[in-house]
């Protein structure tokens, strides 16, 4: 209330800068005021009950984080005021010493550097209550309203702060408790039912009273309300039993009585402790642990010899390696041995068995030679079996052959003669040539004759029927014709007798014809036979028949 | 790292690593090699270890047959030994040879009685002494052979022992121009006949098989299931 915005504004930002150079000199910082939130408002970290105001110790990362909102928000210029989660998150125990020289000119108390009524007015009760720090004469009485009053003109944001201060109990110590002003009724109540809790979301921003210009009524409201419980406080204390006052000229005065004064003040002598760590160290290793000697140390020299002795000492190894390599050894060379032996007798049988195989492909060999020298030698004998089975049999059935045929040839030349193919060439010639001819003659002759017959047959018969007609007739006919005929006939036939070879014959045959003159049929059947035989002849004489033309021509002559 | 002067307790008793291994080898060789003094054979093996020469120690192990000193305890193992110390060169120093004779654990006599088969001053080619312990350890010439292919062989233990023909041929001429009962004729024919063999199946090597005839083992086997079947 008292400064002005822009003279909070710029010890803000002073303290900013301060800051900054704080944050490079953290250690220095005991006694420094803590890091002022720029923005923060001024307010006690009242209620130690509330989860926000942590410890007073914290370290540099809160400080840090708390300076860059802080630096941030200074940097921006507005009027510094703070979101109020962050500042509900990050608000420093400590509430943030914005003016810290307008402070030292008040009060040395560190506690009492808040500058209650800066410029950052916005007043965000997070806490149950801001309890402000009554022993300071220099807080104004109506800190509370201007709290209030600040809380109602805040324009956006919920900040609050409130001095660490004792946790009021409810009981009161003391007796007279007139000294102690009234103090607004502490009403440590439940949180779901204090008015100062935001209800509500508290990301909008409130243009209700809460934050904006506070409804004149609510004031007027509180103001009443608070008045009436202050005279009710009042009306208390003034029924309780006092000490009585003074007398007159008396005035009393609060005396310690002990044997040692003690200095009773209000201020706690408090003294800052820093401590800070290196950034972002890794925790050292952790050194060796050394157990703190214990015992007695006594001492005793070992001469030499006295500990070890090589050869016994040796002993035990000796004995692992030679037993050992013996064993080793022996057993090595045993499987080798069996291995060898092994092996030996498997070539010994494969060469054996590879001989005998030689051997018994040689044998096979000889075997197969055998054979086939054996099937050869069968073969040959066979065949020289068989041929001579051949020969005999060839020769019985030439034997046979010949016995058999023994009769066949004269049997064949018999037959053969008999049927005339072994012949008389003369004779053939006589039988072919000759006698043919001569029957042929003899034909002729006898044709001759018969003709002769036959004419004479014939002209007598004419000469009959002449004769009888001319007897019939009468005796005029002819004898003229008659003796021409006779002699034709004769003649003919004296010639045909003439040419033939043998006319003696011929004659007396054809006479001795003439004589059987009466028989006709045997005349005509002598022709015909004669002509028969004269075909037959004619074939005969080239055809195969000859031996029956002949056993004929010969018959005939028997016949005839 | 010398011993401290004062060790005052077991664990300061510093073994050299190689001490173990060492100590195996060593004695893995004395059990395979069973030397008759002990002492005497482990001078001669880490002489031998120390110089880097092939050491005395047999291959495998073979039950010494040696129980008196007259009997000369030469046996195809030991005869092998030798063969691996002395075959890199081929002439072989009589006192080396002595030495390792000896190292060997083998009676000095016998090597004096080897040596006189064939007399020679100060060196001698070790085929031939091989081939001379090869016929002290077998009866006949046969298989003193077999002694000696199997000693030389590269082949591994009970293959097929293949040495060079001509090696074969040069022992055996050497082994029976000393042995009087055998003629060289004999000898030349027999080696033209075991070369035609060989001719065609190895490549101028030849194997046991070739000229030794061990007893048919299988038809034994044969007959002795024949018998347990029944």
């Amino acid at each position: 209330m008292t400064v002005k915005p822009a003279k909070a504004a710029s010890l803000a930002r002073n303290l900013a800068k301060r800051r900054r150079s704080y944050l490079g000199g953290a250690a220095g910082r005991s006694q420094e005021p803590e890091v002022p939130c720029a923005a923060v408002l001024p307010g006690k970290p009242g209620d130690r009950n509330c989860p926000e105001f942590p410890p007073p110790d914290r370290t540099l990362g809160c400080w840090a984080t708390d300076a860059a909102a802080a630096a941030g928000l200074c940097g921006a210029g507005s009027e510094p005021s703070i979101a109020p989660t962050s500042c509900a998150g990050n608000l420093p125990s400590r509430p943030p010493p914005l003016l810290s020289p307008l402070l030292a000119s008040r009060n040395p108390c560190p506690w009492h550097y808040l500058h209650l009524c800066g410029s950052h007015n916005t007043l965000a009760p997070t806490c149950f209550k801001a309890k402000l720090h009554r022993k300071r004469g220099s807080q104004p009485p109506d800190m509370a309203s201007a709290l209030t009053d600040r809380t109602s003109r805040a324009p956006s944001t919920y900040t609050y702060t409130s001095r660490p201060r004792a946790l009021p109990c409810q009981r009161s110590r003391y007796r007279d408790s007139l000294t102690q002003p009234g103090e607004e009724p502490m009403h440590y109540g439940n949180i779901m039912y204090d008015r100062r809790v935001i209800r509500g979301n508290t990301y909008a921003l409130q243009t209700g009273p809460l934050l904006g210009q506070p409804d004149s009524l609510e004031l007027q409201r509180r103001r009443e309300a608070r008045k009436r419980a202050l005279a009710r406080k009042q009306a208390q204390e003034q029924l309780r039993p006092q000490t009585p006052e003074a007398v007159e000229g008396r005035k009393h005065v609060d005396v310690q009585t002990e044997l040692y004064l003690e200095e009773i003040a209000d201020r706690i002598i408090e003294v800052d402790m820093e401590c800070q760590t290196d950034a972002f160290l890794d925790r050292p290793p952790t050194p060796l642990f050394i157990p703190a000697k214990t015992g007695k140390d006594v001492a005793t020299q070992i001469l030499e010899g006295e500990l070890f002795d090589f050869d016994l000492e040796v002993k035990p190894v000796l004995e692992v390696l030679v037993g050992k390599t013996i064993e080793q050894s022996l057993l090595e060379v045993m499987e080798e041995e069996e291995l060898a032996n092994l092996r030996a007798s498997q070539r010994e049988y494969e060469e054996l068995r590879n001989s005998e195989r030689a051997e018994v492909q040689r044998l096979e060999e000889q075997e197969r030679r055998h054979q086939e020298e054996k099937e050869r030698r069968k073969k040959q004998q066979w065949e020289i079996v068989h041929k001579h089975n051949e020969t005999s049999q060839k020769i019985a059935a030439r034997a046979f052959a010949q016995r058999y045929l023994a009769d066949l040839l004269p049997s064949v030349f018999g037959s053969l003669r008999d049927s005339g193919y072994f012949y008389d060439p003369i004779e053939r010639d006589i039988e072919i040539g000759f006698l043919p001819w001569l029957m042929n003659e003899v034909e002729k002759t006898m044709e001759y004759s018969m003709v002769g017959r036959t004419v004479l047959d014939m002209l007598i018969r004419e000469v009959v029927e002449r004769r009888l007609c001319m007897y019939e007739h009468g005796e005029d006919t002819h004898q003229s014709p008659e003796p021409e005929d006779e002699p034709g006939g004769p003649g003919a036939m004296t010639e045909s007798l003439e040419a033939s070879e043998f006319p003696e014959q011929s004659m007396s045959q054809t006479r001795e014809l003439l004589l059987d003159g009466d028989y006709l049929q045997r005349t005509t059947y002598d022709r015909r036979s004669s002509q028969e035989r004269k075909f037959m002849e004619e074939r005969e004489l080239l055809g195969q028949d000859e031996e029956t033309a002949m056993r004929k021509s010969l018959g005939e002559e028997e016949l005839s | 790292m010398p011993l401290p002067d004062t060790m005052f307790c077991a664990q300061q008793i510093h073994i050299p690593p190689e001490l173990p291994d060492i100590l195996k080898q060593f004695t893995k060789a004395a059990i395979r090699t069973q030397p008759a003094d002990v002492l005497q054979w482990s001078a001669g093996y880490f002489s031998a270890l120390s110089r880097g020469d092939p050491l005395p120690v047999k291959d495998r192990m073979e039950m010494p047959t040696a129980t008196q000193k007259t009997d000369t305890g030469l046996t195809q193992g030991l005869l092998k030994v030798l063969h691996k110390q002395c075959h890199q060169k081929r002439y072989v120093e009589l006192t080396d040879l002595e030495q390792k004779w000896k190292n060997l654990c083998l009676p000095k006599e016998k090597f004096k009685a080897l040596l006189q088969l064939d007399p020679c001053e100060n060196k001698i080619k070790w085929i031939n002494f091989l081939a001379l312990g090869c016929s002290m350890l077998g009866g006949s010439l046969n298989t003193a052979l077999k002694h000696l292919c199997e000693i030389l062989t590269d082949d591994p233990d009970g293959g097929p022992a293949h040495i060079p023909f001509k090696t074969f041929s040069y022992v055996y001429r050497y082994l029976a121009r000393l042995d009087s009962d055998v003629s060289p004729l004999e000898t030349e024919s027999y080696l033209a006949s075991l070369k035609e063999n060989i001719a065609a199946k190895k490549n101028g090597m030849i194997g046991l098989s070739d000229f030794f005839f061990p007893k048919r083992k299988l038809l034994e086997n044969i007959e002795n299931s024949e018998d347990v079947g029944h």
